[in-house]
């Protein structure tokens, strides 16, 4: 009898020390730096999870084949149409292009992907099932065919982490179609997902956007390419006197109804001057513009 | 409860329905607190949480934490409650579910008191009652499973 109790006593020692290391090694995860939390999540996603997460593509591959058919037609034929009345322009492009000595715009390369969510806590974020060995970089946009969905965090070997524009760290440089009026655009979150929007800041005191405006990204910074639909303008948010005005906009992408997505991986400007205009944002724009007038000093 | 983990990452993951579906692997370590020792449900809790974290974009560790305490809470709940009615069982994952956000809210640097109003006395209750709600229905299926000659 004792000695069932004594054991008794020893299992439940046990249970509890085993308990307590258990969250010890937590509590240390949580510490553990971004490399380490990637190499350990990806080992995951490539081995116990790797089934589910082939499960995922497959399954959004097949939805948008199946279900999206007549959508996807639709788009197909629009586009089409699209083409073949900007032929003319595009020919009236390229001419005034080489009378001005300009040179020619690379086209941008996307690669595409189904958008996996996992139902986690944080649900701004979501991978792509495309990574390092397809081009992607951290920072890169993710756009659907409505608009912009996210931005590129971190890139393991064939896959990525992505946040969409609902996350309270992103940021897009935005300005009207007509190259007006510029601002930042940033999230503003809701009680519900449901409410989420995002915020037009720092655009000019005298200047004003009518609601249903709608507001592509400027390509400031280069990280994201210039013309890619944001959302539009629904109303004034804020104004600081003499300063800046703040609107609300409609985003163009609902995060939760994007399966499916393309990553620009680029191919529109040079290495050299992509990094020429990043540094430029940085240092007054004097590196990319070549000392352009009215560029702040880099000192 | 390696069926609900399976089929928590088949839905969630698979087949990409996210939070529509009911958080299977807290159901998963709630019921094996009914019948693991603690320091398995610990265990087990550990193992789901590491997979669930590696979804996670950030604070990778908290799901672990969170999971784990609920494991060994609800292992050591049982020497303290016993039930088999319908008020019970939905109360012990309903309280289980909350709890376990609750701890992987605060584990994820959770503090603003607006922050917690909204996850956890709005959107927490509604995820602990849909988790109850098929907590429930598995509850009844796996006893007359088990009562089956």
């Amino acid at each position: 009898m004792e000695g069932r109790d004594s054991g008794a006593h020893q299992a439940k020692r046990i249970d509890v020390l085993v308990t307590a290391w258990l969250v010890i090694c937590a509590a240390i995860l949580m510490r553990l730096p971004d490399a380490a939390e990637d190499w350990l999540g990806e080992a995951l996603r490539s081995t116990a999870l790797r089934p589910f997460v082939a499960m995922n593509v497959t399954y959004a591959r097949a939805r948008t084949v199946a279900r999206d058919f007549a959508l996807q037609r639709a788009h197909l034929d629009s586009l089409l149409s699209r083409v073949a009345a900007q032929r003319v322009l595009a020919e009236e492009n390229r001419q005034l292009r080489s009378l001005l000595g300009l040179r020619e715009n690379a086209p941008g390369r996307y690669v595409a992907t189904p958008v996996v969510r996992s139902g986690t806590a944080d649900a701004s974020v979501f991978r792509v099932a495309v990574g390092a060995e397809d081009g992607v970089r951290p920072f890169q946009a993710v756009v659907t065919e409505a608009g912009l969905l996210g931005q590129i965090q971190r890139v393991n070997r064939r896959s990525a982490s992505a946040l969409d524009w609902s996350h309270s760290g992103f940021r897009v440089s935005a300005m009207t179609t007509d190259g007006t009026v510029h601002g930042l655009v940033m999230a503003e979150r809701g009680g519900f997902r449901e409410q989420d929007r995002l915020l037009l800041a720092g655009t000019a005191y005298l200047s004003a956007i009518e609601a249903g405006t709608p507001l592509v990204t400027s390509g400031r910074g280069g990280t994201y390419a210039r013309g890619i639909l944001v959302g539009w303008v629904r109303d004034m948010a804020a104004t600081t006197a003499g300063w800046s005005k703040s609107y609300y906009v409609e985003p163009a992408v609902q995060p939760g109804a994007a399966t499916y997505a393309l990553v620009d991986i680029g191919g529109r400007q040079e290495p050299e001057l992509a990094e020429a205009a990043a540094a430029g944002e940085e240092r007054g724009l004097e590196a990319a513009g070549g000392g352009a007038p009215g560029g702040r000093s880099s000192r | 409860m390696a069926v609900l983990a399976v089929a928590h990452l088949a839905i969630r993951v698979g087949l990409g329905v996210g939070d529509a579906a009911p958080d299977l692997f807290a159901l998963a370590v709630l019921f094996a607190g009914r019948s693991l020792r603690v320091g398995h449900a610990a265990v087990l809790g550990f193992g789901l949480g590491l997979l669930q974290d590696s979804f996670a974009g950030r604070d990778f560790g908290a799901g672990a934490l969170a999971l784990t305490s609920a494991g060994a809470a609800a292992a050591y709940a049982r020497q303290l409650f016993v039930g088999d009615s319908v008020v019970f069982v939905a109360a012990y994952f309903f309280v289980g579910k909350w709890l376990l956000d609750l701890v992987g809210w605060a584990a994820s640097g959770g503090s603003e008191w607006a922050a917690f109003t909204d996850r956890m006395l709005l959107a927490a209750p509604l995820a602990a009652l849909y988790a109850a709600g098929a907590g429930l229905v598995l509850h009844f299926v796996l006893l007359r499973g088990a009562r089956t000659p």
